[in-house]
């Protein structure tokens, strides 16, 4: 999922709402009796209520698809090649690995020694690809394939003390 | 304006022996929300202006301004909100103004802790006081965590007073708060009109109450594990649990803000545009939804605690989609149509409203984009986050509740509003809206939330964002000081009777 | 910090002889006052209030709480607590039905009391003595002398009085504030002060009065956490306190009466 592409659909959408909006104000100039509008409006309500319930249902199949927890990662990319513990702890990474392959599905095991935190992997570019919490009591599994080999930047992304923006870590991903 | 520029029918709220005094408590709920909005503005610019690399101030003072921003500008949207709906709901149906002034004082003894936690304790765990990082604070002691915790107490204790004595008005005015949510009606698919219906500001607050009532008892529940935690009588609570209420809390009260203003928009709207907004069946059915749906939509911030059962999850996000339709279809079309070809004069108060309506959809759709699984991935805890509440306040309820108080200083007040404040009134809505882009574009490129310190490649959002801000709090600072010049008259003239039309 | 606690009691000969005498003045007013006041149960109560107001100031200063407040700040706090809390609106429900004819009051005294009772003036009152008694060289010298330790309680006593007759006093009544807005904004105004005191306390990072470190047995890391006790004693009941405070003086507003619309 790129995040850039989320951004551009909100645009798109954004663009058609303003517009709707705006013709909405502009329209006041003149003036219609409210009871000449009810039918339409009437008629406007139900077709938005069809064509969003369709998109809603939809856009939900659709991301039963995506989901990100184990079970389905695992079914959609297969077995876990490689598991990494990353343990989590104010202010910095535990990682039993941090040489890790290209191309295939890698297991991150993620808990936290203190408090929540947030394994989050960040390409060179800075864009972010995937994360998961790291919670205290519970270990977090996500399974992630890298897509190219290089430098990726761990960070934490949840909230967790001083220390919460300089808690990085670096993975190196090689070929096989 | 001039008597004959006044918006069609006042009566809504008129002033009359019964309710000039409750009228004058929720006034006073809006002026301490609206200050306390201003103050945790000035808090907010704080924050761009180190992000951005201008002013930069230590980690520890970021996190606790952060922690005082965030959990002060939700109670203080919510208070204004609060007050405006009281205001609404107290022109037909009698409130006690003692009960609302009892829970003022609670609330704003709540508002006092916190900021004795943040300010002088040094406590910076974040509005969310995610368990168990209060207890972890390295920088900021037990005392500071409990002084917090007894801040949300006395807020949530305001909130479920004030909540439960609207139940208790409505139920008395109407006979049954099956009729106050006009059960028959809806049941009945509309046929069954026997019973009076409420007007809908007064149904909506008995909606926002049943929720102000589950989110005020989900932070009760919530803190009582804690505090037996952090006096040693438990050795630790569940973070999944944690989590899950302290969402339920705070995300619910939050998420009222935006309910409880658009009641004021069913209030106050009509007067400006010359039509009524009845009670209609969608008005019934949209309402009444969003009792349950509102309190469904909090899981959408825990998809990345994998530990979460996958049925809730996937419950959060239905939830999420399906309380956008009621919104949407029934209460901004709604809106919409009223404005549509109305030949509406754009004072202060139907710019606000208009631009809240800008906002809640955009921010919605910005909401709806996180709150979907796959998406949420790649957008979780980054700015993209902020991003879409604070369109929802800044552009939403913020607004809306500006408009209403500048409608009840409209219906009351013997001044009317400067010229230049209309011009303020749309400034406030291009500066809100550039400054919540920024957040949007940072979010895009991944920027995380929460950090005190930014990268120099990130900065460039926040520095891009800092003349908004400045905009938007220069506009905001004019409203509030034509809405301050005006107030005095509008508070004299709820101690006179004004004859019912 | 407990084995600090020492429980015995602590006779007090020249505040005994303080209390009795006002006592007795006050018996005189109310003697003078009964033919005035409405009803015998209303006498009887002022005057019950009245002495159980100086019955708390006596307990507080010589009972095991007040024996201890030389050696535990939080003990010394409850002591405080108890005169500015409790004893202080006590002798205020006991003044306030001698005070409902004011004719009978002299002009110069009555003004004065008009005066004090202005809220600013009530509030500035008694939020300068709280702080200024709470600044370390005085709270120091009042440890180290009994004589201005007294003045210390009569100024907390007394100003606090100041603070509690707007609030107790029904609205158009001699003092008594009149909006509920004004109520509102005053008990906040009280709660805000004494709160930041309370805070700045309890989250303290070192010692305020060296004089606790001091005492036989204690030492710095002690006195540090009995102060930070003594904040949070001073905070959270505080709070509560003030919530009550307002439920039992905010009013149902009087019906005020109908003046035609402008």
């Amino acid at each position: 999922m790129n995040p850039h592409t989320v951004f551009l659909v909100l645009i798109v959408l954004g663009a058609v709402w303003t517009a709707c909006w705006a013709a909405v104000l502009v329209s006041t100039r003149r003036t219609v009796p409210f009871e000449r509008l009810e039918k339409s409006e009437t008629r406007l309500r139900l077709i938005l209520l069809g064509g969003f319930a369709f998109v809603a249902i939809a856009l939900f199949a659709l991301t039963l698809r995506w989901l990100p927890y184990r079970e389905s990662r695992v079914a959609k990319m297969g077995a876990p090649h490689t598991t990494v513990t990353v343990t989590g702890m104010q202010w910095n990474w535990a990682l039993s690995t941090r040489q890790l392959p290209v191309g295939v599905p890698i297991e991150f095991a993620v808990s936290s020694r203190d408090v929540n935190h947030d394994f989050a992997i960040y390409d060179a570019r800075g864009r972010l690809l995937a994360q998961v919490q790291g919670m205290p009591g519970y270990t977090n599994h996500l399974v992630y394939v890298f897509p190219a080999v290089g430098e990726y930047t761990v960070r934490c992304l949840e909230y967790c003390g001083l220390g919460h923006h300089t808690m990085s870590a670096t993975i190196t991903v090689t070929d096989r | 304006m001039t008597a004959a520029e006044r918006p069609v029918s006042t009566a809504v709220l008129a002033p009359n022996r019964a309710n000039g005094a409750a009228l004058r408590a929720s006034m006073a709920y809006m002026v301490a929300g609206l200050g306390t909005v201003l103050l945790m503005g000035l808090l907010g610019l704080l924050m761009r202006l180190d992000q951005a690399g201008m002013l930069v101030i230590s980690p520890a003072w970021f996190y606790r301004v952060m922690t005082l921003h965030g959990s002060g500008m939700i109670a203080a949207v919510l208070l204004a909100a609060l007050g405006g709906i009281a205001a609404g709901v107290s022109a037909t149906t009698p409130l006690s103004a003692r009960a609302l002034w009892i829970a003022l004082v609670v609330y704003m003894i709540g508002n006092g802790f916190v900021i004795f936690a943040t300010l002088v304790g040094g406590f910076g765990g974040g509005w969310t006081v995610l368990y168990p990082l209060p207890e972890h604070g390295i920088v900021w002691s037990l005392q500071a965590a409990l002084a917090m915790y007894a801040g949300y107490f006395f807020v949530a204790l305001g909130l479920l007073i004030f909540c439960v004595h609207i139940l208790i008005a409505m139920k008395r005015a109407r006979g049954s708060l099956a009729k106050a949510l006009a059960w028959r009606f809806l049941f009945s698919l509309g046929r069954d009109k026997r019973d009076a219906l409420p007007r809908p500001v007064e149904l909506i607050a008995v909606v926002i109450a049943i929720d102000g009532i589950a989110a005020a008892a989900a932070g009760l529940i919530y803190l009582v594990p804690l505090f037996a935690q952090a006096s040693g009588v438990v050795t630790s609570v569940d973070a999944l649990f944690a989590k899950n209420f302290v969402l339920l809390f705070g995300h619910t009260m939050a998420n009222l803000s935006i309910y409880i203003t658009a009641g004021l928009v069913y209030a106050a709207l009509p007067a400006y545009t010359g039509r009524a907004w009845p009670t209609s069946w969608p008005v019934a059915a949209a309402w009444n939804l969003i009792i349950p749906l509102m309190l469904l939509n909090y899981s959408h911030h825990l998809y990345a605690d994998f530990a979460q059962p996958v049925g809730l999850q996937l419950l959060g996000e239905i939830g999420s989609y399906a309380v956008a339709l009621p919104s949407f279809i029934v209460t901004i079309i709604g809106a919409l149509a009223l404005i549509y070809r109305s030949g509406i004069r754009w004072t202060v108060a139907p710019i606000l409203f208009a631009l809240g309506l800008w906002g809640w959809v955009f921010g919605g759709l910005g909401a709806l984009l996180d709150a979907t699984i796959p998406v949420n991935q790649v957008m979780h805890n980054t700015l993209w986050v902020p991003a879409h509440f604070h369109t929802y306040f800044v552009l939403g309820a913020l607004a809306f509740a500006l408009a209403y108080l500048s409608s009840i200083l409209d219906a009351l007040s013997e001044t009317s509003e400067r010229r230049g404040t209309r011009a303020a009134a749309w400034l406030y809505g291009i500066g809100g809206a550039g400054f919540i882009l920024m957040f949007f574009v940072s979010g895009a490129n991944s920027v995380p939330r929460r950090f005190a310190v930014h990268l120099p490649e990130w900065q460039v959002y926040a520095r891009i964002a800092v003349p908004f801000v400045l905009l938007l709090a220069l506009s905001l600072a004019w409203l509030s000081w034509d809405l301050a010049t005006r107030f005095g008259s509008a508070w004299r003239a709820t101690r006179r009777a004004v004859a019912e039309p | 910090m407990i084995d600090l606690f020492i429980w015995e009691w602590e006779w007090q000969l020249p505040l005994f002889a303080t209390l009795v005498t006002v006592e007795v003045g006050y018996i005189a007013l109310w003697a003078r006052s009964t033919r005035r006041l409405r009803n015998t149960v209303q006498s009887a109560a002022a005057l019950a209030l009245f002495t159980s107001g100086l019955v708390v100031v006596a307990l507080a200063v010589m009972s095991p709480i007040g024996a201890n407040d030389e050696r535990l700040l939080s003990m010394h706090m409850v002591e405080h607590d108890l005169i500015m809390w409790f004893a202080a609106p006590l002798l205020v429900l006991g003044g306030i039905p001698l005070l409902a004819d004011e004719r009978w009051l002299p002009a110069p005294l009555r003004r004065w009391f008009v005066f004090l009772t202005r809220p600013a003036v009530a509030w500035t009152v008694s939020t300068s003595l709280l702080w200024l008694w709470h600044a370390p060289p005085a709270y120091g010298l009042a440890l180290s002398n009994v004589a201005v330790h007294g003045v210390e309680h009569a100024c907390y006593l007394v100003g606090y009085s100041i603070y509690w007759w707007p609030l107790i006093a029904a609205p158009s009544t001699l003092g008594g504030l009149n909006s509920s807005v004004s109520r509102v904004g005053y008990i906040l105004a009280g709660a805000t002060q004494s709160g930041l005191l309370a805070a700045l306390l309890a989250f303290a990072g070192s010692v305020w009065y060296p004089h606790y470190s001091l005492v036989p047995g204690a030492t710095v890391s002690t006195a540090l956490a009995d102060q930070r006790i003594a904040g949070a004693l001073m905070l959270y009941p505080g709070a509560i306190l003030f919530v009550v405070a307002a439920a039992l003086t905010i009013r149902e507003p009087v019906v005020e009466s109908i003046t035609s619309a402008g």
